[in-house]
């Protein structure tokens, strides 16, 4: 019964503290009594290997104890669903705030990309910081068999109204704040922002494109602050959508709205000619001119392109207004 | 994913192995023959299920239990207690509902 002795000492050492003797001699009993039960039918003492199988058959000792303490789980199943919703919106405010100021301080430093690069660190850092602290609370709600005062003391009334396909979910939202934030700084010429877009599109060529001897026309003045503007009112829809997602009509007409200014926009440049001139104080102007010239066609085309997007999305925001219009007078 | 038939049956059981453990601490039982007693009966039930049971019914108060020198060694004997006792009988009424209900439903099934 050696083997008995060391299986029960195992088992005894990962037990609950308080009744750890008592479930100690209630598991060497049965096991003893088991063991008894097979040597009385095989008529003989049980041998290592036999007794080895009958302990094994019992279960791994850190399995068995397991199974007496008052935890099973570290966060259980009415508690889940709320510690997933907590990690998941506090994860978009630090993700959200870590990138913003990221973006600042970079847009105030001489080495961007370096800059950028030393949050990447932080940035992850923050991310499983955040995740262990909320996985601790729950636990620790968990063990003491606190219960978060909502899930008793919920109001049906309370309830967010019934989601439909046009509900934009607000990480979706975050990332499109972030990439407008971005662009207006690019464009509004905040000069570390635009460098590091520039680099991340264009990588060393960019420095080819900076020393080009070419530059846009004045068409160019006219869209940048259309872009800007168009940007601003999707910020401002960006952070209505972070509080009221379920305000899909008001972001199509928002949607409707911005698209037909660019629309309009677009349609004026196609009337607007030169697009690409030779830049001023090039020497030899006259031997850039037929490639000015062929930039400005491919301009042009990009622009026809660039006109028939928003023109698409007025038209498929439009017929999606129309469509929840009619589904709020069916209701 | 198909769930698969282990772990519905686990489920399925889960809440029989309590109904009949009660039922048979009726009568006082040392861990050891209770098992052997539920297995004679059709009921396979593991250790590893059967003594965390009884431990966490003695917490709920439907159990008590007592150390007694049996065959020169010490045996841990439960039995209902009397909330125990009401318990079960509140338990076999519920069953005997549920199970009506579904000899009816897998009869029209």
């Amino acid at each position: 019964m050696e083997l008995l002795d060391r299986y029960v000492q195992a088992v005894k050492d990962l037990l609950p503290r308080p009744k750890r003797d008592d479930i100690a001699l209630e598991i060497s009993d049965t096991l003893r009594s088991e063991m008894e039960d097979k040597e009385t039918e095989l008529g003989r003492p049980l041998n290592r290997d036999e007794e080895a199988s009958i302990l094994k058959a019992y279960g791994h000792p850190r399995l068995v104890a397991s199974r007496y303490g008052r935890l099973q789980y570290l966060i259980g199943p009415t508690l889940l669903p709320f510690y997933f919703y907590t990690l998941r919106i506090v994860l978009i405010i630090v993700v959200v705030i870590q990138v913003v100021l990221g973006l600042t301080i970079g847009a105030t430093s001489n080495d961007v990309v370096g800059t950028l690069l030393g949050f990447w660190g932080p940035l992850w850092g923050s991310i499983f910081f955040v995740i262990g602290i909320i996985t601790v609370i729950f636990a620790l709600l968990e063990y003491f068999g606190g219960r978060l005062a909502r899930v008793d003391a919920w109001n049906p009334a309370s309830l967010p109204p019934v989601q439909n396909s046009t509900w934009v979910p607000r990480f979706n939202t975050a990332v499109d704040l972030v990439f407008n934030v971005v662009f207006v700084l690019w464009v509004v010429g905040v000069v570390p922002v635009r460098e590091l877009v520039g680099y991340m599109l264009l990588g060393p060529g960019m420095s080819y494109f900076t020393s080009s001897p070419f530059s846009f026309a004045a068409w160019w003045h006219i869209l940048v602050p259309a872009l800007v503007v168009v940007a601003l009112v999707n910020i401002a829809t960006d952070v209505i959508n972070l509080a009221q997602p379920q305000w899909a009509r008001f972001r199509t007409g928002v949607a409707i709205g911005t698209n037909s200014i660019l629309f309009v926009v677009m349609c004026f440049l196609l009337t607007v000619h030169p697009y690409v001139i030779v830049a001023k104080g090039v020497a030899h102007p006259e031997r850039y001119q037929s490639s000015a010239d062929a930039l400005s066609g491919t301009v042009f085309a990009i622009l026809v392109a660039w006109a028939i997007i928003p023109a698409f999305l007025v038209v498929t925001n439009v017929l999606k207004l129309r469509k929840s219009a009619q589904v709020v007078a069916v209701k | 994913m198909p769930a698969d038939f282990e772990s519905l049956r686990l489920e399925l059981r889960r809440g029989c192995l309590t109904l009949a453990v009660l039922a048979h601490l009726k009568t006082e039982h040392y861990g050891y023959t209770l098992r052997k007693a539920l297995v004679e009966q059709g009921l396979e039930i593991d250790e590893g299920t059967l003594y965390p049971l009884l431990r966490r019914l003695e917490d709920q108060g439907l159990l008590v239990s007592e150390w007694r020198e049996d065959n020169k060694r010490n045996k841990r004997y439960y039995h209902l207690s009397r909330d125990g006792r009401r318990m079960l009988d509140q338990l076999v009424d519920e069953w005997r509902r549920i199970n009506a209900s579904l000899a009816r439903i897998l009869q029209e099934a």
